[in-house]
């Protein structure tokens, strides 16, 4: 396997490649552009643009009440299990969905980087209890342990998105932290870090330069990938009714839609299933592309081979 | 011999985790704001039972009583865990171990039924994909199918076909293991046909969310294969294509990913969560989901030790089966 | 007139569109070690995949290449004419076989020594296990090693060395007659690539065998082969008598390769390197490919790629050589 180091190649070229290997998918162009729109309706959202969620309306003349023009746009999808506009809702819950997402993955990623690189730098008894550490939360899969959390947890801390990004990551750095504990235990051998050392840097410094530089792709790539995983974990507590059924959460709409809205039976509630599930699956699968699309600018093989053809 | 030592080994190292785990879980359980044991209190409290019996009772169902220090209610749970002792189910008011041996058996039948579809599936998926990377047209369009069924959370597809395949058109059985009225004494083929037929949908739900995963692994990793000289050296001294993809490149792409599958395994038992619960199956997920709702703690708990259990001899069978499969293992870990 | 075993003719492989081989062509004669020399990526393995067909699936043979073999009772057939099959059947590693670098990977991890020689005879029809394993044995004993252990080890139980003679004898298995060699020696060490190069000689009288040496190591072709062919940019530059290479070396190719080797004891002379960098096959520079890194390169270098013609008991590729022989 040929290894490159990244970090030779000016900017300039880095861009160049990134848009040539965007450009050879077209999956990869509709990814970037649809995760751009969800991370501009958040924008939207939190700087005002978009209306509040009027007030909640029961009755069955309210909840699920079919597409109208009234109010453009925000009731073309017709109305929640609230009687509040369902694309408004949708379209309020994209900031806390890629908050949360965004954060958790950050979590996972930091910590995973973290007590990978401490554990296989540093070596001996720190690497021993780290190892530990990093076994157990290894076998206890996430999503498990937020299940329960989420269910002791008091009301004011469920919706403390803060504290949901970490219940949602509460282990899932583990598997990140072994691949990088492996992959500085391989580095630790190679020559660079040898001339590192012997010009002085200090271990700290050796740490995250050199070798947190050499690994930044793969954690980058983790870390798109952590998002949809915590998504996953957000939308689908949700969906067990674990979390306060809030219009703007997309996992609860479903959760309504099938309960309450008798999707099963009628037509009624249609467009409050179908909206927030292909909310959820197109972030997953542009996400999903991303991730693969970074992969593959990254492989060091295709670089040479596009770099080439100028 | 060396072999034994060092399955030995792995294996007290195992029960060393499991101890660990186990104990960390219930912990972090404990050390959460809203200790389970105070709220269980409280609920009794409120409905009027005097304070000293409302102590009794919450230590007679968790085994651990509100006001102990944390380390000893840790205690005592563990040492009931490692005496199949549970507590008692709060809305059932049956013993946790009672509930769980019944759960037991159908989730390990769901998972192991889906784990080997899945697997199955996913490698040969990944094989042909890898062997007829030329054929640029039908490949491009199979990755795309695959990511996005890899893009579709299970318990999303689950509600779909829940819905649709099952509550409206009626094409498949959606809810229950069988039929009612069905039993395995009275017509034992019938029994395991219905069982089967009920499943179907659940494990279609779990396979296509889990396959993609397998198939991009193994494609990956059969490509580099079929680069390798060994393969080369194979057409040369004339072996046939089928002998070359089952014993030269399926073989050795697979090794590396093997243990990829205690990992898809904790996944599966995860997703029985939402799965079971959806298509009212009987299983530890199902359970689990219906007791959250009702805030069971003691079977929570229970059905919490059970699933990392079964990770963890899950990886442990993964690690020691491997070791014998591959050659190149065996002579490292001399 | 000495018997001709292989006959290559205006040999042309493309890989996509990218043309690899270039009109290569070049006779072998029975019971002789004939060398192909070059760089890596000159085309020599390509060469050698061609004539056991084993080219991947993007490779492409032009129409009019013609791959001669001559059998024992003298027919002589179109290797690349052949279906598939019967060239499975009868000539790929029953007539010709080939000895990869062993201490790389040719062998398959998970599979035993002994595996490989029942799959091997599976797939030419011979179904005697007990009869495998005898031969097996008998070949491995030839090539010295410890028969009864190597078969029943997986090959990373195996040192370079010992995978080098395994590689060896599965390629005698069939008893062919004309075996290529593709780098047998590189990546082993010294004392062992001796050996090797030794047990190959021995056995190639044993068998009566004939042999196509494919590498770039100058020392091993100077020991043992017979004639040489010096490759560049998928094409024959220069093909003459091992002596009249090392001796009287005239493409300028020829000249910089023995020049960069170190010649022991002396000490003024210093290595050249050659200047330039390997040719990219995409984007060949017309005329001559060589002519960039040529120091002898004329105006016509530039402009006309030289064909390889004969000059006495030599072939060369080079326009310095063109004005002596139309002069003869």
């Amino acid at each position: 396997m040929r290894v490159v180091n990244f970090s030779y190649s000016g900017r300039a070229s880095w861009a160049k490649l990134a848009i040539k290997v965007i450009k050879r998918s077209p999956a990869a162009l509709m990814s970037i552009f649809i995760l751009s729109l969800y991370i501009a309706a958040s924008i939207a959202v939190v700087i005002g643009l978009v209306p509040p969620l009027p007030p909640a309306r029961g009755g069955w003349q309210n909840i699920y009440r079919p597409p109208s023009l009234q109010d453009f746009p925000w009731y073309i999808l017709g109305t929640d299990f609230t009687g509040r506009p369902l694309f408004l809702a949708i379209v309020r819950g994209a900031p806390s969905a890629l908050l949360i997402a965004f954060l958790s993955a950050l979590i996972t990623v930091t910590i995973g980087t973290l007590l990978g690189l401490a554990s296989g730098y540093i070596g001996g008894i720190v690497d021993t209890i780290l190892s530990t550490i990093i076994g157990v939360a290894l076998v206890i899969p996430t999503y498990l342990l937020s299940l329960i959390l989420v269910i002791i947890l008091p009301d004011e801390l469920k919706t403390n998105p803060f504290v949901l990004a970490a219940t949602l990551s509460i282990t899932s750095w583990a598997s990140l932290a072994r691949a990088v504990r492996s992959q500085t235990l391989s580095l630790k051998k190679r020559d660079f870090i040898d001339v590192a050392r012997t010009l002085g840097f200090s271990s700290f410094k050796i740490m995250f330069g050199e070798i947190f530089r050499y690994m930044a792709p793969f954690v980058a790539m983790s870390l798109i990938l952590s998002m949809t995983g915590a998504i996953y974990g957000y939308t689908g507590l949700a969906f067990l009714g674990l979390m306060p059924m809030t219009s703007d959460n997309w996992g609860v709409q479903i959760f309504a839609a099938i309960r309450a809205g008798g999707a099963l039976f009628s037509d009624r509630a249609i467009l409050a299933l179908w909206s927030p599930i292909i909310v959820i699956v197109l972030l997953q699968y542009s996400l999903i592309n991303i991730a693969r699309v970074m992969e593959e600018i990254l492989n060091p093989q295709l670089r040479l081979e596009l770099l080439g053809e100028e | 011999m060396r072999v034994w030592t060092w399955m030995i080994k792995k294996i007290t190292l195992t029960v060393v985790l499991w101890f660990l785990t186990v104990s960390i879980t219930i912990l972090i359980i404990l050390a959460t704001p809203g200790n389970p044991a105070l709220m269980l209190l409280t609920g009794f409290l409120q409905q009027g039972i005097p304070y000293n019996q409302a102590v009794e009772m919450v230590r007679a169902y968790i085994g651990f009583s509100p006001n102990e220090p944390i380390w000893v209610s840790w205690l005592r749970y563990v040492r009931g865990v490692l005496t199949g002792n549970l507590g008692l189910s709060i809305t059932y008011r049956i013993p946790v171990s009672q509930l769980i041996a019944g759960a037991l058996p159908w989730s390990i039948f769901f998972t192991t039924y889906s784990l080997s579809l899945t697997v199955a599936l996913g490698v040969i998926i990944g094989l042909a994909m890898a062997y007829y990377r030329e054929k640029a047209l039908i490949i491009r369009a199979a990755m795309g199918l695959l990511t996005i069924f890899n893009s579709i959370p299970n318990w999303i597809l689950a509600a779909i076909l829940f819905v649709y395949v099952g509550a409206r058109w009626k094409l498949l059985p959606y809810t229950g293991a069988f039929d009612p009225g069905m039993s395995p004494e009275a017509n034992p083929l019938g029994f395991i046909f219905s069982v089967l037929h009920h499943y179907t949908l659940p494990v279609i739900t779990m396979v296509i969310t889990s396959l993609p995963s397998w198939a991009f692994s193994m494609s990956a990793m059969a490509a580099s294969v079929l680069k390798e000289d060994y393969v080369t050296a194979a057409k040369a001294r004339g072996l046939p294509s089928r002998r070359i993809i089952l014993s030269y490149v399926a073989k050795n792409s697979i090794l590396p990913i093997y243990t990829q599958i205690a990992i898809s395994f904790a996944w599966l038992l995860v997703g029985t969560v939402w799965i079971e619960s959806q298509f009212l199956l009987p299983g530890l997920g199902s359970l689990l989901s219906v007791t959250t709702g009702s805030r069971d703690y003691p079977v929570i708990i229970g059905v919490y030790v059970i699933f990392i259990t079964a990770m963890i001899l899950g990886n442990l069978l993964t690690d020691l089966t491997y070791g014998l499969i591959d050659p190149r293992a065996r002579v490292e870990e001399e | 007139m000495r018997d001709v075993l292989v006959e290559v003719r205006d040999l042309d492989v493309y890989y996509y569109n990218i043309k690899v081989l270039s009109k290569v062509s070049f006779q072998v004669y029975k019971g002789e070690v004939y060398a192909l020399v070059g760089e890596s990526g000159c085309g020599k393995t390509t060469t050698a995949n061609a004539i056991l067909r084993i080219l991947p699936e993007i490779a492409r043979v032009g129409e009019q290449s013609v791959i001669n073999y001559y059998l024992e009772n003298g027919d002589c057939i179109n290797l690349l004419k052949m279906p598939e099959k019967k060239f499975s059947r009868e000539i790929r590693w029953r007539e010709i076989s080939m000895v990869f670098q062993g201490a790389q990977n040719s062998l398959n991890p998970t599979l035993k020594v002994k595996t490989h020689f029942f799959e091997t005879a599976a797939s030419h029809g011979i179904m005697d296990k007990e009869e495998v394993y005898r031969r097996a044995y008998e070949l491995l004993e030839a090539v010295k090693l410890d028969a009864e252990r190597v078969l029943n080890s997986y090959p990373i139980e195996l040192s370079g060395g010992m995978k080098q003679r395994v590689i060896i004898a599965l390629a005698l298995f069939l008893n062919p007659r004309f075996v290529i060699l593709d780098e047998p020696t590189t990546a082993l060490d010294v004392l062992v690539q001796r050996e090797i190069i030794s047990l190959l000689m021995e056995l190639k009288k044993q068998f009566d065998l004939t042999y196509m040496l494919i590498t770039h190591d100058i020392a091993l072709v100077a020991d043992i082969a017979d004639r040489v062919a010096i490759m560049y940019a998928g094409r024959i530059v220069e093909e003459s008598s091992v002596e009249n290479i090392f001796y009287d070396p005239k493409h300028p190719y020829t000249i910089a390769l023995l020049n960069s080797v170190p010649k022991i004891g002396d000490f003024e002379k210093l290595p050249e390197g050659l200047p330039g960098s390997p040719p990219d096959f995409k984007n060949l520079p017309r005329g001559c490919p060589f002519h960039p890194r040529c120091k002898y390169a004329m105006e016509i270098c530039r402009k006309l790629e030289p064909s390889l013609i004969e000059m006495g008991d030599r072939r060369i590729a080079c326009h310095l050589y063109a004005e002596e022989v139309s002069e003869e």
